[in-house]
């Protein structure tokens, strides 16, 4: 069986893509970054953590769905590349963890606002999507484990 | 000294070579650099967005802009440094790139920018949440920032899949009896091909 993908008749079509990808994940972690930098006590002191929070809420939003869906689209340009990477599987691995911890944890400390609390989630936050960040770039770097051309 | 010279001359320093050899630093170099995107990137963004309003709008113009100023200034520091590094380590392949050098040509036009913009609207923010409705100036601003820092990462990442006409080039100095042959290494889609025909195991 054999579906040809059109991601992989043009060769513009993947950089473009990465191009949508990197401004989705800057709007997308930009505003959690932005919110993390208030808990750490940074950035925008005149307002409350949850407020930031509050008005960044569909920013965020829509930044994750611009980076999930292009990355979704990205990986079906060739699947066997990404699953057989370590780094892929890095990557996922703080990116699944980073999504749980935005929505549980991390929106109920900010959102009660406890003076001088919420630092070390802030540098949780920071942390996982780093790592996610640098898990994407070296997925590039890394040889997937298997070729499964060859098999 | 020809461009093709003086860039094979940058690449070949020290710390250039020690990078572009090194199998971990690069990436880890080029990581921080997207890193960085992410917290200065995405505060422009914001700025820009609150300037058109259509974000952060219960926040006066003020608080954002003189907010933000320092993490922005510390970013771009970062990032300028992180990609003068990853630039300079492949100046050989990256001089003759269009997109490289459209890249370049964005990061003047940040500066002119600046030079337009900057007192009327970004050193004063105070008079903008005074204003009734935001003044023309600061959405041409905002519109002209998010265009440039939008198309700055974009041809970033272009620059890897440009495929130059000749992949080996070879130079040849007056008096100097030596050829210096230089090496393009592949580029970034190219290496994607050679790691799917090859064994996989680098």
């Amino acid at each position: 069986m054999l579906i040809e993908n059109p991601l992989n008749s043009s060769e513009l079509a993947f950089p473009i893509l990465e191009c949508f990808h990197i401004v989705g994940f800057a709007i997308s972690v930009g505003t959690i970054w932005l919110v993390d930098f208030r808990l750490l006590g940074f950035g925008m002191l005149r307002e409350s953590p949850s407020q930031l929070a509050k008005d960044t809420f569909f920013w965020t939003l829509g930044g994750l769905i611009l980076m999930l869906f292009s990355g979704l689209m990205l990986f079906s340009s060739g699947p066997e590349d990404y699953y057989l990477n370590y780094a892929f599987d890095f990557k996922m691995l703080f990116f699944v963890s980073g999504i749980i911890f935005n929505y549980t944890v991390h929106r109920r400390t900010v959102q009660s606002d406890a003076p001088g609390g919420g630092k070390l989630v802030a540098c949780i936050s920071i942390g996982l999507w780093s790592l996610v960040i640098f898990g994407g770039i070296f997925i590039g770097f890394l040889n997937s484990t298997l070729d499964i051309h060859h098999i | 000294m020809t461009i093709p010279e003086l860039s094979h001359a940058i690449q070949s320093l020290g710390l250039m070579t020690y990078i572009r050899e090194s199998g971990y630093t690069y990436p880890m170099i080029m990581s921080t650099h997207l890193a960085c995107i992410g917290v200065f990137g995405g505060f422009i963004l914001l700025t820009d967005l609150r300037l058109l309003g259509w974000a952060l709008t219960d926040i006066p113009i003020s608080t954002v802009i003189n907010g933000l100023r320092v993490w922005k200034r510390v970013g771009f520091c970062i990032m300028f440094t992180m990609g003068f590094l990853l630039g300079t380590s492949e100046m050989d392949k990256y001089y003759a790139n269009p997109y490289f050098q459209t890249k370049m040509l964005l990061l003047v036009t940040v500066a002119v920018h600046a030079i337009v913009f900057k007192p009327q609207v970004y050193d004063h923010p105070e008079w903008l949440d005074k204003a009734p409705r935001t003044p023309g100036v600061a959405k041409v601003a905002a519109i002209c920032s998010l265009l440039i820092w939008i198309a700055i990462p974009c041809m970033g990442r272009m620059i890897a899949y440009y495929e130059p006409p000749k992949a080996q080039q070879v130079l040849s100095t007056e008096g100097d009896a030596r050829n210096y042959s230089v090496h393009v290494s592949p580029t970034e889609a190219q290496e994607r091909r050679l790691r799917i025909s090859s064994d996989g195991r680098g």
